[in-house]
């Protein structure tokens, strides 16, 4: 048979396969608004995150330097966000807050990956009491609201960034079990499974070759919209006193410093919240536009 | 018996409980034996068990009892070590290409893979032998580094053949390969399925569907199940032209021939096809066999019947062949 | 032509405006069914079968569908312009369809009576009392023999086999006395013994109702058992509109000759398959010409241009050079 015709005669002037995957995700992401305007936020803020202290205009400020003179001053051309009550510029305390924001985004959700990922990989392929365990605990943590157990945690090991950042990893792997488990389970159950399983493929390699590449869309996108929520969860602590002390600069203790000036002096709570508003909003732009690009619908 | 059967299933049984305290029969006291290089459908309807059968032979699913060997080697009692080899004799061709295919491999990875598990070769060697094989399917090297969902239905179903065959398997094992295929897709795929009976006589293919037009072009030898059990065997022109059973009457009877005129030799069945959680007592088939006799059919299991030189059925009624000494 | 054809699709165009640029779906098709008449629709997977019918009757959402000319006409009055509304009721109350999976068209939640009552009511707008409903729905369910259609009625769709509901819906559709019944690989998810059953029952319809029917189907086999005329499409055009006997006894198009001769019949000893060469034209960027032509052994320079249907026999039309007078001289094989 002359097989070689079978290929469509529109094969050749189509560019290379891989480009155009990724040509295709590229438009499809960019065509829609928001998701764009999700990665340029998210990208100014990785920005900021990485030269926020040459950026700022007075990095002195962030690190508790006192100037009464300067205190509470609205914003102005020298002080474009304004000053708190001890005289520190706020745009450079934001500015550099955002690197401890990013710390605790990243951290926070690489923990929980570390500790969801593989537990969710063993109750998918596992069956009986292995997996009935796992879920069972996961279902106890789910059931409890994640700030309110985040604040024992740190009740119980004592207030500050790092306590706080143990605490939030350790109420936000639940979620990832859960996703991973269900996503396990339907895959295994995938032909393409039972084919490699017909060619000699032992477990592991069932695990790690084919399940887990094809689990990673979902969790690279509950990831990117889990930095938000993390970012948002450690304003929380920090804005009830349990995560970053002053003068450290953290956009939620800045906001539970700033309350005691609301509302006369509003700056000094407005631009850390717009901050973490527009930083939380970007991440889960960021995670609905990646969605739509991993949807397999799409295909 | 002269030939050495490569694939012997002797009173396999595999039922699977199911979560409400049912048990799903789906396959009964069957057995069949292929010998080395030969052809044989394994035609049904859905619940019919088929596919299980198929898949319990690859030991993808558990028997519940009975022996299966493949090549002399014990299949259901296999040790890792023997399985492993055992994987290397048998392979199986699935009914979707689509989903039997990693989305996240190149198709040259995907026939790689087998390779990497069960031989020595790795490299070049391995590169080689990959693209010597896709190409044998018609798929050339532009091909190699794509992925599943770049590809159509039918050149999927060509990198699963690729996939099986690079093992140089002794016995394959098609699971409806070409339903899920256009009619001009699924000629090429016969093609070439045919063709491997002329480029390795030594291979014996189990084919499993539901299309009897297909199984008739393809096979030799042909078993029709019912209900987790064979109702009849035989050479394929025969049991086609000659049918003993009841069902295999019906089942060939209600092919849609592509032609203008309907056959006026009809034969209808009424109702549908019991659950195999509920298998009915007596011949399975009684509740629909149009000859089906009260206080025998339903009460008694029928014996299975040689009705031919190489032929079985499984029927109450089916004539056995007379015992004439061969001239 | 000397009655008025039932249903009229002239010129038909439709295309979907995806990513990759403007894909021709359905390219200038035209087709007409006389009342009581079974037409069967076949072609392989897109060619354009299922949306023809689907978009004629307004089930092809537009956007991304864009329907770039010709009429639709049903009994004389066009359908193509109609309000979303006025095409709802020409669905529920002139043209009834079922499709593949029947599970997919019934509600789990509903005992298959609710549903059944409901839509009849429904179509008559209202009109009709729930008990006259009942009635309708029983007579439809003995109408399509269905066993027990007394106690099927407080079934739930989930315990009834494929076979059944695909019966239920069969007469869901006919309860509104449709004037046209579209039927959409209905038989494609049943078993073959359960097919035949079903064949045989729309095949009774047709003769002792007088239905007027669409069945649309990949398999040739299949529309044999039911319908006495064939049209055959591929990549979006109708290639060949035949009396069945002539699809199969003397088919004229190359493309209806190589799908037959792929065919593998069961009940003749066959030593090998022709298969068609190539793959399905790229309709993002449709050859100007006849769209088989890259796939055929025959094709000749006259097939560069459009290809118009032209009569080669008693209602028998066909879109290919092979029958124009200059390439007759020639001697074509065929």
């Amino acid at each position: 048979m002359t097989d070689a015709s079978l290929e469509p005669r529109t094969a050749a002037i189509r560019p290379p396969m891989r480009f155009r995957e990724t040509r295709r995700a590229i438009k499809t992401y960019s065509r829609s608004f928001s998701s764009m305007l999700g990665l340029v936020i998210v990208v100014l803020f990785l920005f900021i995150a990485a030269f926020g202290p040459w950026l700022a205009p007075y990095p002195e400020d962030a690190y508790g330097a006192v100037d009464f003179a300067a205190k509470l001053l609205p914003p102005s051309a020298e002080h474009w966000f304004g000053t708190d009550q001890v005289g520190s510029d706020i745009l450079s305390r934001v500015l550099i807050g955002a690197r401890t924001t990013l710390q605790i985004g990243v951290t926070v959700t690489g923990i929980a990956i570390l500790i969801g990922v593989p537990l969710g990989l063993i109750a998918g392929m596992t069956s009986g009491w292995i997996s009935e365990v796992i879920m069972r605990i996961t279902d106890i943590f789910l059931s409890i609201p994640g700030l309110i157990l985040a604040i024992a945690i740190v009740g119980a090991l004592g207030p500050g960034i790092l306590n706080a950042m143990i605490a939030l990893s350790l109420v936000w792997w639940p979620g990832y079990v859960r996703l991973v488990q269900a996503k396990t389970l339907s895959e295994r159950n995938e032909t393409y499974v039972d084919a490699a399983r017909a060619l000699g493929a032992g477990p592991l390699r069932v695990l790690f070759v084919h399940v887990l590449p094809n689990c990673l869309s979902p969790i690279i996108v509950k990831a990117s919209m889990d930095m938000g929520m993390a970012i948002l969860g450690a304003a929380s602590l920090g804005f009830l006193g349990l995560g970053a002390q002053p003068p450290y600069p953290e956009w939620g203790a800045m906001i539970a410093t700033g309350r005691a000036y609301l509302p006369d002096w509003w700056w000094a709570t407005f631009f850390p919240g717009l901050a973490i508003y527009l930083t939380v909003l970007g991440f889960n732009l960021l995670g609905d536009g990646l969605r739509d690009v991993f949807d397999p619908r799409q295909r | 018996m002269s030939d050495p059967a490569m694939l012997a299933i002797r009173d396999l049984d595999v039922h699977f409980p199911l979560v409400n305290g049912q048990l799903v029969r789906a396959v009964e006291k069957l057995s069949l034996t292929l010998r080395a290089g030969e052809t044989v459908g394994l035609v049904g309807e859905s619940g019919s068990g088929k596919t299980t059968v198929g898949k319990t032979a690859l030991r993808l699913v558990r028997a519940t009892a009975g022996q299966i060997e493949i090549d002399g080697m014990d299949v259901i009692g296999a040790s890792n070590r023997d399985l492993k080899k055992l994987r290397q004799k048998a392979q199986i061709i699935f009914q979707d290409p689509h989903s039997s295919l990693n989305p996240r491999m190149t198709i040259r990875r995907a026939v790689s893979e087998g390779l990497i598990l069960n031989t020595s070769l790795r490299g070049k060697a391995l590169r080689d032998r990959v693209a010597e094989t896709l190409d044998a399917m018609g798929l050339s090297a532009q091909f190699h580094d794509r992925y599943p969902h770049e590809l159509s239905g039918g050149q999927k179903q060509r990198v699963c053949i690729a996939r099986a065959l690079v093992l140089e398997p002794d016995l394959l094992v098609l699971d409806e390969p070409t339903s899920a295929l256009d009619v001009s897709v699924q000629a090429q795929i016969l093609g070439i399925l045919k063709d491997l009976r002329a480029t390795r006589p030594a291979l014996t293919q189990l084919f499993i569907s539901h299309n009897l037009a297909v199984v008739r072009f393809l096979c030799e030898r042909v078993a029709v199940m019912y209900l987790g059990r064979i109702v009849e065997e035989g050479p394929v022109e025969q049991v086609f032209d000659d049918p003993c059973h009841p069902y295999t009457r019906a089942l060939l009877s209600a092919v849609p021939v592509p032609e203008a005129r309907a056959r006026p030799d009809r034969m209808r069945l009424t109702g549908d096809i019991p659950s195999p959680t509920n298998v009915p007592k007596g011949c399975s088939f009684h509740t629909r066999c149009p000859i089906a006799e009260k206080g025998l059919c339903d009460t008694t299991p029928p014996p299975l019947r040689r009705t031919g030189e190489a032929r079985m059925a499984l029927c109450h009624f089916a004539e056995p062949m007379l015992e004439t000494p061969a001239t | 032509m000397t009655k008025e054809p039932l249903l009229d699709i002239r010129d038909f165009s439709l295309v979907f405006d995806t990513f990759d640029g403007t894909y021709h779906a359905i390219d200038r098709v035209n087709l007409s069914l006389q009342p009581g008449e079974a037409l069967g629709l076949v072609g392989e997977t897109g060619c354009g079968k299922s949306v023809l019918t689907r978009a004629a009757f307004g089930l092809v959402p537009t956007p991304p569908a864009r329907i770039t000319g010709g009429s639709v006409k049903l009994a004389g009055r066009e359908l193509l312009g109609l309000s979303d509304r006025e095409l709802r009721q020409v669905r529920g109350r002139q043209v009834a369809m079922i499709f593949q999976d029947p599970m997919t068209y019934l509600n789990p939640v509903f005992r298959i009576g609710t549903q059944l009552i409901d839509a009849i009511r429904a179509q008559s707008g209202g009109r009709i009392k729930r008990v006259e409903a009942k009635a309708i729905a029983l007579d439809m369910l003995e109408k399509v023999q269905l066993p027990n259609p007394e106690r099927q009625l407080a079934a739930y769709p989930h315990e009834l086999s494929g076979g059944m509901r695909q019966r239920v819906l069969i007469a869901m559709a006919l309860a509104a006395k449709p004037r046209l019944l579209i039927a959409d690989e209905p038989t494609t998810a049943l078993d073959v013994t359960i097919q035949a059953q079903i064949l045989d029952l729309m095949a009774g319809l047709v003769d002792e109702m007088g239905l007027t029917m669409i069945m649309i189907s990949h398999d040739l086999g299949v529309v044999a058992q039911v319908c006495s005329r064939v049209a055959v499409m591929y990549a979006g055009k109708v290639v060949e509109d035949a009396p069945i006997a002539q699809i199969f006894d003397a088919p004229a198009h190359p493309y209806t000759q190589g799908l037959l001769a792929a065919l593998p019949h069961p009940f003749r000893r066959q030593d090998r398959l022709a298969s068609i060469p190539g793959t399905l034209p790229d309709l993002l960027h449709p050859p100007s010409g006849c769209l088989f032509a890259a796939r055929c052994a025959q094709a000749a320079p006259a097939c560069g241009v459009p290809v118009p249907m032209r009569p080669v026999g008693e209602a028998h039309r066909v879109a290919c050079t092979l029958y124009d007078d200059e390439r007759k001289k020639e001697p074509a094989h065929v």
